[in-house]
């Protein structure tokens, strides 16, 4: 079921201004038809200048294993995966799809402590570079990322989540979100594994002067 | 869900933070994996007020199953709670029946633990979006078949090992309800 879990901002780049947006738990019809029509579309014909090693992997790729691996897990147990999108100007900006067990922290805090992993993390292409020569929505990293903290709080998991980074994004998890890198995975194509440890969901979603938050 | 940020916070954030790339994770190529998550078409859901009552039964079965479990396994609560990292309250309630959702977290580490396949016990469980009568058949003949004392009799122990047996054969089945 789709069910709307509040109105947050995007920023547009190409006119400054922040715009409403519903993120969602749960995906519907359109999302579908979006993914499927404007987002998939687009990474099959033109691959960022700076695609990882999964991304070109993947866009060559006619049977994803890491895709039946996750359909079988999701067939297995519908309630272990949950996917969420961000909407604006009635398109699909970005979703995310959570895994809300069977996965274990690695940080020296918490070793083995349970914790909700980001499976996955995508923005419309065009809000990426490399995609697009001027991206349109800035924030919908920092929505998803949030709703998955957030998660993890509802989930009594303290906070903690976990994700494999693409490599243009690395600084992203590394220097602005301020997640602990723990290198590269073998085990998951070279992407670099990252988590957030209770310590820092706390720092991540304490409101600095002025966020009102 | 109680969400614990706001706009505000989120466009300081934004207006904040350096503008990078944020992808993570191996990317989605089958749409079936976005297929997984549609609603299902409202022809095949059973009506609520038919649902209801099966909703209380499953919780009873379920909290049946789970206290037969924790019976054959000598375990108390406490101990339970400690080893798949759910508050002792909650799984109290699971095993008094009187939980009518579960949390997908607690239905994962339950399975886990008790080596059952999780989309029985989602398909058990007042979660489930459609009833199986075959299922429902099978708990109900589970739940009557034995009485709550200290220590499993023999005819309660069979009638657990077989249910657990039906639900491992049921995880084994496709979403077509062949193996």
């Amino acid at each position: 079921m789709k069910t709307q879990l509040g109105t947050y901002d995007l920023q547009n780049r190409l006119t400054g201004r922040f715009e409403p947006a519903g993120l969602f738990e749960g995906i519907d019809e359109s999302n579908l038809r979006s993914y499927e029509q404007d987002w998939k579309i687009a990474f099959e014909t033109r691959l960022p200048g700076d695609a990882t090693t999964a991304e070109r992997l993947a866009a060559n790729a006619q049977d994803a294993r890491w895709d039946w691996r996750r359909l079988a897990e999701i067939r297995g147990n519908p309630l272990l995966y949950q996917m969420y999108a961000i909407e604006c100007a009635a398109r699909t900006q970005g979703i995310m799809l959570v895994k809300k067990g069977g996965s274990f922290s690695r940080h020296p805090d918490h070793p083995k402590a349970d914790l909700i992993y980001v499976d996955r993390l995508a923005t419309a292409p065009w809000n990426r570079r490399g995609f697009v020569g001027e991206p349109i929505y800035r924030g919908v990293g920092q929505v998803l990322l949030s709703a998955a903290v957030n998660l993890a709080y509802e989930e009594d998991l303290d906070g903690r989540i976990g994700l494999h980074s693409l490599s243009g994004a690395d600084a992203f998890y590394r220097d602005v979100i301020g997640m602990t890198d723990f290198g590269p995975d073998d085990e998951n194509y070279g992407m670099r594994y990252f988590e957030m440890s209770s310590a820092q969901a706390r720092v991540f979603l304490e409101p600095k002067e002025g966020d009102g938050a | 869900m109680k969400m614990r940020f706001t706009n505000e916070w989120l466009r300081r954030r934004i207006e904040r933070d350096a503008d990078l790339d944020s992808d993570a994770g191996l990317p989605i190529t089958k749409i079936d994996v976005l297929k997984a998550f549609l609603p299902e078409p409202p022809a095949v859901r059973a009506p609520v007020a038919a649902v209801a009552p099966q909703v209380r039964q499953s919780a009873a079965v379920l909290g049946h199953l789970v206290r037969q479990l924790r019976r054959r396994d000598r375990l108390e609560l406490a101990r339970l709670s400690a080893e798949v990292r759910v508050p002792e309250q909650e799984l109290r309630e699971i095993e008094d029946g009187t939980v009518t959702a579960l949390r997908p977290r607690t239905l994962h580490q339950l399975a886990t633990f008790f080596k059952i396949p999780a989309q029985a016990l989602v398909a058990l469980s007042p979660a489930a979006v459609r009833r199986d009568p075959e299922l429902d058949r099978a708990a109900v003949r589970f739940a009557t078949d034995s009485d709550d004392i200290s220590k499993l009799s023999a005819d309660e122990r069979k009638s657990l090992n077989d249910f657990v047996k039906f639900l491992s054969d049921y995880g084994e089945r496709g979403p077509d309800g062949k193996r």
